[in-house]
């Protein structure tokens, strides 16, 4: 027994040791290598790097921009909108794109200085994260003071207790699994500015396509979206589960989901540019009444929203037909959305008018 | 349940501290813990495919005694060929069936007649192919009188479905593994500490050479059609080494986490990146897939006796057959065909010009020398090239990166990682320095810091690495 007590002693021993070292590694490396949203601008997306990169070569070529999630990114058609619009627009969007990230990215544009009629930005409320530890790379926008909203943020939206603990319990552990230096080979390419591979980022060359990527061009088997994709495939009876938008709650408690940081992204810009936030269809079903309400408090604050959400408006953004998976559209639902996103602009400059 | 998850960590603790502290005293709950272990790691992929693995395990421990209890040929046969057929039937119905089916209604529609047949919605077990040609292995070797079968139906179930290498190997016979299932296991505290460092060589290998290896070789390929060749040449070699570092990787771990309880598994890779032909390459690729085919099929076409041109076109059946084991697709087939080919001339070469190699590459040498370092090179770019028929599941794709290699160099560069050259360094490095170990961490030379400080660079590397949109294992398909 001897022999399996100092295995096991070693093991631990060792093993903390380790542990600690790497942690003191990564705490020093989070801490040395620049602030995060320098960093999110340049490194943390490959595909984000690759478009910032060909849109800040062309930026006088254009004057409206998409910026938002895959849903976003794949939904979203520039040359349909400019065909109906008149603008020169281009797809900034790219997957993963979500709260904290795009209030960064926002900015990053921001700072380019470009001379934008229309910025549309995707909403969406912040969410526990779903996916847990397998979106490993939102690990990289997150930070002790952002940890602290985000509990901030879950404490004051009244969730149940169970959803408020497992909020805490994954935003907890991906704090943690930061520090302990989990794929932080991302902020060590970005220190010795090393290129990424780009997973995903099919489209090589998005001056071409203006950014757009539709959900039909994904190749790649192992990709999350051909996996959403081969599921809705067998199991298409799942959009009804998305099909509740209409679901409401009481929006008198407290204000909440980062209100005053969607609100402050119009003072980014100058006063020509139009900020419009999209609602895209069919949410995820936990943020449907989060979005709900942050439509709610920005349309009291004089934002433009676009809602595109409740299936009774748009029904056929809710078609099977349309759709690649629960909550992304194919190609021809894409090319339809993005029209009726162009006719929104057109009746809003008419009321103007 | 993956190697490289918070859950098999968990699962490992747990299963070790019952293992030896719980159930440590009587060998019969020992092997019953084992098998309930066993299935809860399968399980946790899909609890349904356990009753296929159950299927097998019940048939073949019937046949194996029903084989034994008779002297009678016919008898013998006959038993054998039960086993055969639900094995090997599940094996093709689960993994071959609308391959044959497509190919079937292909050949038919390519003299102009058109069949209509249905190909269904299955989905691949994991680890069919694995844990199929073990029990297999178990009834052939009674029919041949090799192996006593075991009475005892928990210490066979525990065998076939021994967690550590029930999904991806190595495959184990029941010769070797069955009898140290069957006895007394004590700790042996050097052997687990040998397995502890064993398995974290395999997730260093899984982590930060074949994952990272596959990012740039994911892009390459979904992008061939606009790369440079040299783009083409360098993805292909990041493909031969993802696949090296997954498989062996996995081979590691499960050789390492089995050593931590108690038990030797047989060496699956050594070192097959140092090699000097194809028939050096298959002593040291996937050894015990290529010694089962040898063993079991080779055998069965008249062993390594008789005439020449016979071994050559058993060489060209057996590695066609082991394409195809691999994934059920032409591609894999001419995989295995290619190999067979390459194999049949290696081993000509050999007899012509009366070649030896030993079993260490340049044994004792700090430096292979350029001779050899040159034969390395064009092991591993012909070994990459064969694997794009691996990679690329469509044989006309295939052939179609190949031949990108030699007249698209008009199209983009595109920039690699150099860390992914400083992970490989250390790789080739330490697999260097230690080939003639088991492992490359069973360092002779190196002191306590410097052993502790390797450790933790590998650990170091693993973390930082680690990414679990990368997860999967690539053999886990076959």
């Amino acid at each position: 027994m001897e022999g399996i007590r100092r295995f096991m002693r070693e093991s631990v021993g060792y093993g903390t040791l380790f542990l600690v070292l790497v942690t003191v590694f990564s705490t020093i490396l989070y801490k040395w290598s620049g602030d995060r949203s320098q960093y999110f601008d340049e490194y943390e997306v490959a595909g984000v790097r690759a478009k910032k990169e060909v849109f800040a070569a062309h930026k006088e070529e254009y004057n409206t921009v998409f910026i938002g999630s895959s849903r976003t990114y794949n939904q979203i058609d520039p040359s349909i909108f400019d065909g109906i619009i008149g603008t020169q627009s281009f797809n900034l969007a790219y997957s993963a794109v979500q709260p904290f990230r795009i209030f960064d990215y926002v900015a990053a544009v921001a700072e380019m200085k470009p001379d934008l009629a229309y910025v549309f930005v995707e909403l969406s409320p912040l969410s526990r994260l779903y996916d847990g530890f397998k979106e490993s790379q939102h690990l990289h926008a997150l930070d002790e003071e952002r940890y602290q909203t985000a509990l901030d943020v879950f404490g004051k939206n009244n969730l149940p207790l169970r959803l408020h603990a497992e909020s805490v319990k994954d935003y907890t552990k991906l704090l943690a699994y930061k520090y302990i230096g989990f794929n932080s080979a991302k902020r060590w390419r970005a220190v010795l500015d090393i290129y990424e591979p780009q997973e995903q980022f099919v489209d090589r060359q998005p001056y071409l396509t203006a950014g757009f990527f539709p959900t039909d061009s994904v190749k790649n088997d192992k990709s999350p979206m051909r996996q959403r994709q081969r599921y809705f495939q067998e199991h298409p009876e799942t959009m009804k589960r998305y099909d509740h938008s209409t679901q409401r709650d009481d929006f008198s408690k407290e204000r909440d989901q980062l209100v005053d940081e969607w609100k402050n992204l119009q003072s980014l810009f100058s006063e020509d540019t139009k900020i419009i936030l999209l609602i895209p269809p069919r949410n995820p079903e936990n943020s449907i009444v989060q979005t709900a309400k942050l439509k709610y408090f920005l349309e009291q604050e004089g934002m433009t929203i676009f809602d595109f959400s409740d299936s009774d408006d748009y029904p056929v953004l809710f078609q099977v037909d349309n759709s690649n998976d629960e909550v992304h559209l194919n190609l021809k639902g894409a090319q339809i959305y993005t029209r009726l996103i162009a006719e929104k602009v057109q009746t809003l400059n008419s009321d103007i008018d | 349940m993956l190697f490289h998850s918070i859950e098999f960590a968990i699962f490992f603790v747990i299963v070790f501290v019952v293992y030896w502290f719980v159930v440590n005293k009587d060998l019969q709950k020992q092997n019953l813990f084992l098998l309930i272990a066993s299935c809860t790691f399968y399980g946790w992929w899909d609890w349904k495919f356990l009753s296929l693995i159950f299927v097998s395990i019940i048939i073949d421990y019937l046949v194996g005694i029903k084989i034994h209890e008779t002297e009678d040929k016919q008898r013998r046969k006959y038993w054998l060929w039960v086993s055969l057929a639900v094995n090997l039937g599940m094996l093709g119905f689960f993994k071959y069936y609308n391959f044959f089916v497509g190919s079937f209604v292909d050949a038919f529609s390519t003299v102009g007649i058109q069949l209509q047949a249905r190909t269904l919605n299955i989905i691949l077990p994991v680890g069919i192919s694995f844990y199929t040609f073990q029990t297999l292995s178990y009834t052939i070797d009674i029919y041949r009188k090799r192996l006593q079968p075991t009475r005892n139906f928990i210490n066979f179930a525990a065998f076939v479905s021994f967690f550590p290498q029930l999904v991806a190997g190595p495959i184990e016979r029941a010769a070797k593994l069955l009898p140290q299932i069957e006895k007394p296991r004590t700790f042996d505290y050097n052997q687990a500490k040998d397995g502890l460092r064993q398995m974290l060589w395999g997730f260093f290998k899984k982590i930060a050479i074949a994952d990272v290896c596959g990012q740039y070789a994911d892009y390459i390929f979904q992008n061939y059609e606009n790369l440079h060749p040299l783009i083409l040449l360098a993805g292909a070699l990041l493909f031969l080494f993802q696949i090296y570092g997954d498989f062996s990787g996995y081979s590691d771990i499960a050789i390492g986490t089995a050593k931590i309880f108690g038990i030797r598994l047989m060496v699956n890779f050594a070192y097959p990146l140092f090699v000097r032909d194809f028939v050096e390459f298959w002593q040291k690729w996937h050894i015990s897939m290529i010694k089962w085919f040898i063993d079991y099929l080779g055998l069965a076409l008249g062993g390594s006796g008789g005439k020449m041109w016979r071994r050559y076109l058993n060489f060209m059946i057996i590695f066609t057959v082991s394409g195809l084991w691999h994934g059920a697709t032409w591609s894999f087939v001419f995989f295995g065909f290619i190999h067979g080919l390459l194999m049949s001339i290696s081993y000509w070469r050999r007899r012509t010009y009366k070649i030896r190699y030993g079993r260490i590459v340049e044994e004792g040498k700090l430096f292979p020398s350029l001779n050899v370092l040159g034969r390395f090179i064009f092991m591993n770019v012909l070994g990459a090239l064969t694997a794009v028929f691996f990679r690329v599941q469509v044989l006309g794709d295939a052939f179609d990166y190949i031949g990108r290699m030699f007249w698209n160099f008009e199209a983009d560069m595109m920039p690699i990682g150099w860390d992914i050259l400083l992970l490989l360094m250390l790789l080739f490095g330490l697999e260097w320095g230690n080939r003639h170990k088991e492992h490359p961490l069973q360092f002779e030379r190196l002191g306590k810091g410097g052993r502790l400080a390797t450790y933790f660079v590998l650990v170091y590397l693993c973390v930082i690495y680690f990414d679990t949109n990368y997860s999967s294992f690539i053999y886990f398909q076959f």
